[in-house]
């Protein structure tokens, strides 16, 4: 079933991974930085690949090809951590991050650029997938995100 | 300004607030254990026994991991002791963790083991959860 976006625009990340590309809204993310010391996450699921330090945060993580299933490598030279604003109602201190395998690209969509396709990767933490410029990136499920990362406080 | 301990495991290290630290015992004032548990040792406290338990860097409980020193922190009906290679008080007074949750589900029913973390320049820390911890370790790790 395709579903065409509403008739508005929206500023939109491609977060290019080793499995298929991210679609998130900008104005969820924080700050896009490069990968510095990922120190081990004991006793933490294990798509969570680590934890990183940032703005004397401690951020967790999350490597979303492994969360959803497809097969994950690690990021080379070119990777990046996309760094998520914590969940609303939540602390302010629990941001979380996606790994980055290249420089996520901008994307301004209207309804006459983005289309909903099926999504190739079944998953309950995929809400939607879209044919952005002839490239097929996926929408993360939030709400059943939340919980996953964080279930005390959901 | 609160002191730490830091805690290194393997290649790892932890940071433990000192205020949670009731001493450190080095490997030969403990009684060992050679029956094959979980427990590695035991501080003798009059007719109490401590036990202690060895942590590999990813916090699963493994007695034949290398350790030569062990922190006892409070725990119920207990002291608890976790050991690892090195454990010094860092003399840092400009240590300030921020709030950290780890994602995922607890380890036990007494929570995350660790509650903050600290970021020093390029080097990032976590800091230990003491309540988690002790009820990780005998949940976990039993005290026989």
């Amino acid at each position: 079933m395709s579903t065409a976006v509403a008739n508005q625009s929206v500023h939109v990340l491609e977060i290019p991974t080793s499995g298929v590309p991210l679609i998130l809204p900008s104005a969820v993310v924080a700050e896009i930085v490069n990968i510095g010391e990922i120190i081990s996450a004991p006793q933490m699921p294990s798509w969570c690949i680590g934890v990183a330090g940032w703005r004397h945060h401690g951020v967790s993580i999350i490597s979303f090809e492994a969360l959803t299933g497809q097969a994950a490598t690690a990021p080379g030279s070119r990777g990046k951590l996309v760094i998520l604003f914590p969940f609303p109602g939540q602390s302010r201190h629990q941001f979380f991050g996606f790994v980055s395998t290249a420089e996520p690209q901008p994307h301004m969509l209207t309804s006459n650029e983005a289309i909903g396709v099926d999504s190739p990767v079944a998953s309950p933490y995929i809400a939607a997938a879209m044919n952005i410029n002839g490239a097929i990136g996926v929408v993360p499920n939030f709400d059943n995100l939340r919980p996953a990362l964080f279930p005390a406080a959901s | 300004m609160a002191q730490f301990l830091r805690l290194t495991v393997g290649e790892s290290s932890f940071l433990l607030p000192g205020s949670a630290s009731l001493g450190i015992e080095k490997k030969d004032k403990l009684l060992i254990n050679s029956a094959g548990s979980n427990v590695i040792g035991w501080k003798q406290d009059g007719n109490n026994k401590w036990p202690a338990y060895a942590i590999d860097n990813m916090w699963n409980i493994d007695p034949t991991a290398p350790w030569d020193r062990v922190v006892y922190i409070p725990a119920s009906p207990f002291p608890v002791g976790i050991g690892a290679d090195s454990i010094e008080m860092l003399s840092d007074t400009d240590i300030e963790p921020a709030p950290f949750t780890p994602v995922g589900e607890a380890p036990s029913r007494y929570g995350h083991l660790f509650g903050a973390a600290w970021v020093d320049s390029d080097k990032t820390y976590l800091v230990i959860n003491p309540s988690g911890v002790a009820g990780y370790l005998l949940t976990i790790g039993g005290s026989a």
